[in-house]
C-alpha cells in the first residue's frame, strides 16, 4: 500500500494576549511595497494599452471605431427618409454592405452596419446611438433577442468573471495583441501600424461593413468549391428561434414606441452544406409577430451561398457580401416596410 | 462559490474583516456562519445534510465517550456509520445500483422499466462524510477524546476552505485549532497568499487552459488519431493535478491566512520514481484515510503477500467507487491496484535496486510511472469503459499532431504558446519545491525578491488565467 506521513507546518494560532500585537505587527512596509508595485505595473500596462491602439486585432479597432461614430458622430442626414441600423455579430459585420444596399433601395434610404465581432447584445449599442441622437426608422436584427426573462441583476454581474476582469484589467489582451502584432508583422511593423488606420477609415467609409482579412487563408479570399467541415449538417434545416418573452424584447419595444422605429428580423448568410437550404419564405408576406410597435420576420431563416462566396467557414468575402446585400435589398423591397 | 471567482474573493475579504475585527470569542461563530453561507452558495438545502451528518456524529461521539459497555460503543459507532454511509450511498450510488439491477435483470431475460431517481449529488458530500467518519472511528478506537463542544465540532466538519474538496482532515490535527484564537499575522498571511496565488496559477493558467484540448478529444476520441488520444491522457493527468492540487493549495492558503494549518494534499507527483511513489504524492489525505481506516483494519501487509495484495485491491476498488458511481472508476481503481501489486512483487522478489543501483532505478521508475499513470487517467475521465478502450486501441496507430487541430479545439497560437510557458513554470516550480526547498527558502529571504515574484505571479494569473468560473473537477465527487 502507498502511504505517506502526514505533514504539517508550524502551528499557527495565537494566545489571546498576542492578538493585538500581531495585528499591528510588521505589516506596513511589505503591504505598501506590494500595493505600490502592483499599481505601478497596472498604470504601465494601461498606458501601453491606450498608447498602442494599433496593435489590437482589426475586429477590436473596428468595434471601437463604430462605437465612437455611434456616440459622437451624426449617422443620418435630415433628408434621409429611411434610417436603417443593422445589428448582429461578425457574420452581419462582414455580409451587409450599406452603400450597396442604399444604392439598390433608392434615394432617401441610408443604412449602417452595426455588426460587431462576437457581440450578440444589440440593446446597449442601440441605446447608446439613441441617446446620442442617432435615431433610426428601422432596426434590422440578424439575430433575435435572447430568451432571458429578467434583467441581469447584481448576482448575475458578480458571476460574470470575464466581464469583471475586463473592467478591472482593460489591458488584459495587451500581451496577446502585442505578441501577435509583432509576430505577424515582423517584417513590416511600420506599414502595419498604418494599415490599421487605413482599415478603420475604410470601415467608416463603408458605413460599418468590414472584411475580416486576417481570418482568410485561401487564395483570392474564397473557400474551395468542395469546402466542408466535420461539423457541417447538410441534411439539417436550422431554425431561427424567436423567444416569445424576453427582457430584451420588452425593452426594445419600449424604445421602439418611444422613438418610433420598426423592427425587422432578417436572415444571415450560411455556407451551402453547413445546413440544408432553408425553406424559401421570402416570396410570401412577412410574418408579423407584433403590431405596436411593428415587429416582423422577413425571409427564410438564412440564405445559403456556395463556399466560393466565403473567405473562411463563417464569413463572406467581399463578393459574397455583395450577393447577400442584393438578396437583402430584394427582401426589404418585397416586405412593404419601406413604402 | 468557486475559489477561482471574484465572488469568492469578495466573500473572503468581507469574511476576514468580520472575523478579525470582532472580539476573539466571536470567531467560532463567525467561522461557523461563514462556512454555512459559503456552502449554501451552491444550494441552500444541501446544508441540511451537512447539519445532519454533524449532529449525528457529534452525538454518537458523546454516546461512545459515555458508554459503560463495549456494546454501547459499538452500537453508537454502527449508528454513525449507518447514517453517514446511508446518506452517501443514497445520494451517490442508488441510481447506479438501480441501473445495474435493471441491466442485470435484462441480461437474464427480465425486462424492467427504465427508472432513475435523478438525485443531485450535494457538493463535497464524499469529503465531509469521510472526514466525519474519521472522527467517529478515532473516538471509537480511543485515538482521541470525544469533542464536547458542539461549536468546535461544527467548525471541524464545515470549515469552508476544505469543505467541498478537501483535504480530508483528521480530528487530532484540526480540533485543537478550532479551540484556539486566531490573529491576523503577517507570518501567516504572506505564505497564505503565496499558496493562493500558486493554486490559482495551477487552476487558471494550466488546468483551465488544458480543458479545451481534453474536453474536445474525450468527447469524440474516434475522430482523433492515437497521438491525440495519448496526448489527451497526458493532458488530463496534468489538468487533474493542477485542478485538484490548485484547489488544495488555495484551500491551504485561505486557511493559513486565517491562522489555520491544513495538511499537504499533493507532493509534486510527476516527480515520483514509481507508481507506488506517485500515489504517495497524490491526494494524500484520501489515500492516508484509506490506509488508516480500511487497509490497516483489513490486516494491511501483515498477512503475507496474497492477503496484502487482496487488501490493496479492496482499498483501490473502494477508492475508485469513492470517486463516483460508474464502472470507469471501478476499472480505474482496479488498474492502479494491479500496478501497485505488481510493483510490490517486483520490489520484493527481484529487488531491481540491487542490479540497477538506486539512481538508475529512480530514472527508470520515473519513465515507467508516468505512462502507466496517464493511461489509468483515461479510465477516470472517459465517459464509459468502452470509450476508454477505444482510446487505448487507437494508440496502435499514432499519427502526427498538427497546429490546425489545436486551433479547432479552441487553443489558438498565443494560448498554446502560453500554455507551454505555464507548463514550464509549473514543472520548474514543482522541481524546486520537491528537490530544492532550501534554495527556495534562500530566495524567499532575499530582500524585495518575494515582492517582485508576488507581483509577477499575480499579474501572470490575471493576464493569462482563464476567467470563466470553471468548476473544479473534484467538486463532482
Amino acid at each position: 500500500m502507498v502511504f505517506t506521513s502526514r505533514s504539517s507546518s508550524a502551528t499557527l494560532p495565537l494566545a489571546e494576549d498576542e492578538v493585538a500585537g500581531a495585528v499591528a505587527g510588521n505589516w506596513r512596509r511589505p503591504v505598501a511595497a506590494f500595493v505600490l508595485a502592483f499599481a505601478s505595473v497596472w498604470l504601465a500596462l494601461d498606458m501601453a494599452y491606450i498608447g498602442l491602439p494599433f496593435i489590437r486585432p482589426g475586429s477590436v479597432v473596428i468595434a471601437d471605431g463604430k462605437f465612437e461614430t455611434l456616440v459622437t458622430g451624426r449617422m443620418f442626414d435630415p433628408q434621409d427618409r429611411y434610417r436603417v441600423m443593422i445589428f448582429g455579430h461578425s457574420k452581419a459585420l462582414t455580409a451587409a454592405r450599406p452603400r450597396e444596399l442604399d444604392a439598390t433601395m433608392g434615394a432617401g434610404f441610408r443604412s449602417y452596419n452595426l455588426g460587431l465581432p462576437g457581440e450578440v447584445h444589440f440593446l446597449p449599442i442601440l441605446k447608446a446611438a439613441l441617446e446620442a441622437g442617432n435615431v433610426p426608422t428601422h432596426v434590422l436584427l440578424t439575430l433575435p433577442w435572447d430568451g432571458k426573462r429578467d434583467r441581469d441583476g447584481l448576482i448575475d454581474a458578480l458571476h460574470n468573471d470575464a466581464a469583471i476582469a475586463k473592467v478591472l484589467l482593460p489591458f488584459r489582451t495587451l500581451p496577446r495583441d502585442a505578441t501577435l502584432f509583432v509576430f505577424e508583422n515582423r517584417k513590416r511593423l511600420i506599414e502595419a501600424i498604418h494599415d490599421v488606420a487605413i482599415e478603420r477609415s475604410r470601415m467608416l467609409e463603408e458605413r460599418g461593413w468590414y472584411f475580416i482579412k486576417s481570418q482568410s487563408h485561401y487564395e483570392d479570399d474564397r473557400l474551395p468549391d468542395d469546402y466542408a467541415l466535420p461539423t457541417d449538417q447538410p441534411t439539417h434545416v436550422a431554425s431561427r428561434p424567436i423567444p416569445e418573452q424576453s427582457f430584451t424584447r420588452t425593452r426594445l419595444e419600449q424604445l421602439a414606441r418611444q422613438y418610433g422605429f420598426q423592427i425587422l428580423l432578417i436572415p444571415l448568410p450560411y455556407r451551402t452544406g453547413e445546413f440544408a437550404r432553408a425553406p424559401a419564405a421570402d416570396a410570401g408576406p412577412a410574418a408579423i409577430i407584433a403590431d405596436q410597435p411593428p415587429i416582423r420576420v422577413l425571409g427564410p431563416a438564412y440564405f445559403s451561398y456556395p463556399p466560393a462566396l466565403f473567405a473562411d467557414p463563417q464569413h463572406t468575402n467581399p463578393q459574397g457580401a455583395s450577393v447577400y446585400t442584393a438578396d437583402l435589398a430584394r427582401l426589404l423591397k418585397g416586405s412593404g416596410a419601406f413604402r | 462559490m468557486l475559489f477561482n471567482s471574484f465572488e469568492f474573493f469578495a466573500f473572503f475579504t468581507a469574511f476576514l474583516v468580520v472575523f478579525f475585527s470582532l472580539p476573539s470569542r466571536a470567531q467560532p461563530f463567525i467561522l461557523l456562519i461563514g462556512s454555512y453561507i459559503f456552502y449554501m452558495g451552491w444550494l441552500p438545502s444541501y446544508a441540511l445534510l451537512l447539519a445532519l451528518t454533524t449532529v449525528v456524529d457529534f452525538t454518537t461521539g458523546l454516546i461512545m465517550a459515555g458508554a459503560r459497555s463495549e456494546t454501547g460503543r459499538k452500537i453508537a459507532m454502527a449508528t454513525a456509520l449507518t447514517v453517514n454511509l446511508g446518506i452517501l450511498g443514497t445520494v451517490k450510488y442508488l441510481d447506479f445500483t438501480i441501473a445495474n439491477v435493471i441491466g442485470l435483470a435484462g441480461f437474464f431475460g427480465y425486462q424492467l422499466p427504465d427508472f432513475a431517481l435523478g438525485i443531485v449529488l450535494p457538493v463535497g458530500i464524499s469529503f465531509y462524510t469521510f472526514q466525519s467518519i474519521g472522527y467517529t472511528l478515532d473516538v471509537y478506537n480511543r485515538r482521541i477524546e470525544a469533542e464536547r463542544n458542539f461549536i468546535v465540532y461544527v467548525q471541524y466538519v464545515a470549515f469552508f476552505p476544505q469543505l467541498v474538496a478537501g483535504p480530508i482532515e483528521r480530528a487530532p490535527h484540526m480540533l485543537p485549532q478550532f479551540r484556539s484564537i486566531h490573529g491576523l499575522r503577517f507570518e501567516n498571511v504572506a505564505p497564505g497568499l503565496w499558496l493562493i496565488g500558486y493554486g490559482l496559477f495551477k487552476k487558471m493558467c494550466v488546468a483551465d487552459a488544458l480543458a479545451p484540448i481534453v474536453n474536445g478529444i474525450f468527447a469524440d476520441p474516434q475522430a482523433y488519431s492515437g497521438s491525440y488520444n495519448l496526448l489527451a491522457g497526458v493532458a488530463f493527468s496534468i489538468q487533474l493535478y493542477c485542478d485538484f492540487s490548485g484547489y488544495s493549495d488555495v484551500a491551504r492558503g485561505v486557511a493559513r491566512v486565517m491562522g489555520f494549518d491544513l495538511m499537504i494534499n499533493f507532493r509534486q507527483p510527476f516527480y515520483a520514481s514509481s507508481v507506488t511513489d506517485m500515489w504517495r504524492r497524490w491526494h494524500i489525505s484520501l489515500i492516508s484515510w484509506f490506509r488508516d481506516y480500511l487497509y490497516i483494519p483489513l490486516g494491511g501487509n501483515r498477512g503475507g503477500e496474497i492477503k496484502t495484495a487482496r487488501n490493496i485491491l479492496i482499498v483501490w476498488l473502494a477508492s475508485g467507487l469513492w470517486h463516483g458511481a460508474a464502472w470507469t472508476y471501478v476499472v480505474w481503481g482496479a488498474y492502479y491496484g494491479f500496478w501497485l501489486i505488481v510493483e510490490r512483487l517486483v520490489r520484493h522478489t527481484i529487488a531491481p535496486e540491487r542490479y540497477l543501483g538506486s539512481s538508475l532505478e529512480n530514472v527508470l521508475g520515473r519513465i515507467w510511472a508516468l505512462p502507466i499513470f496517464a493511461v489509468g487517467m483515461i479510465f477516470f475521465r472517459a465517459p464509459s469503459v468502452a470509450s476508454a478502450l477505444t482510446m487505448l486501441r487507437s494508440f496502435a496507430d499514432l499519427g502526427p499532431l498538427s497546429y490546425g487541430t489545436f486551433k479547432m479545439l479552441g487553443v489558438p497560437s498565443f494560448e498554446l504558446a502560453m500554455l507551454g510557458v505555464s507548463l514550464c513554470v509549473l514543472f520548474v516550480a514543482d522541481y524546486f519545491i520537491a528537490f530544492r526547498p532550501q534554495r527556495l527558502a534562500e530566495l524567499a529571504a532575499c530582500p524585495r525578491l518575494p515582492f517582485v515574484a508576488g507581483v509577477g505571479l499575480t499579474y501572470y494569473v490575471l493576464l493569462f488565467g482563464v476567467f470563466g468560473r470553471i468548476e473544479f473537477i473534484y467538486f463532482q465527487f
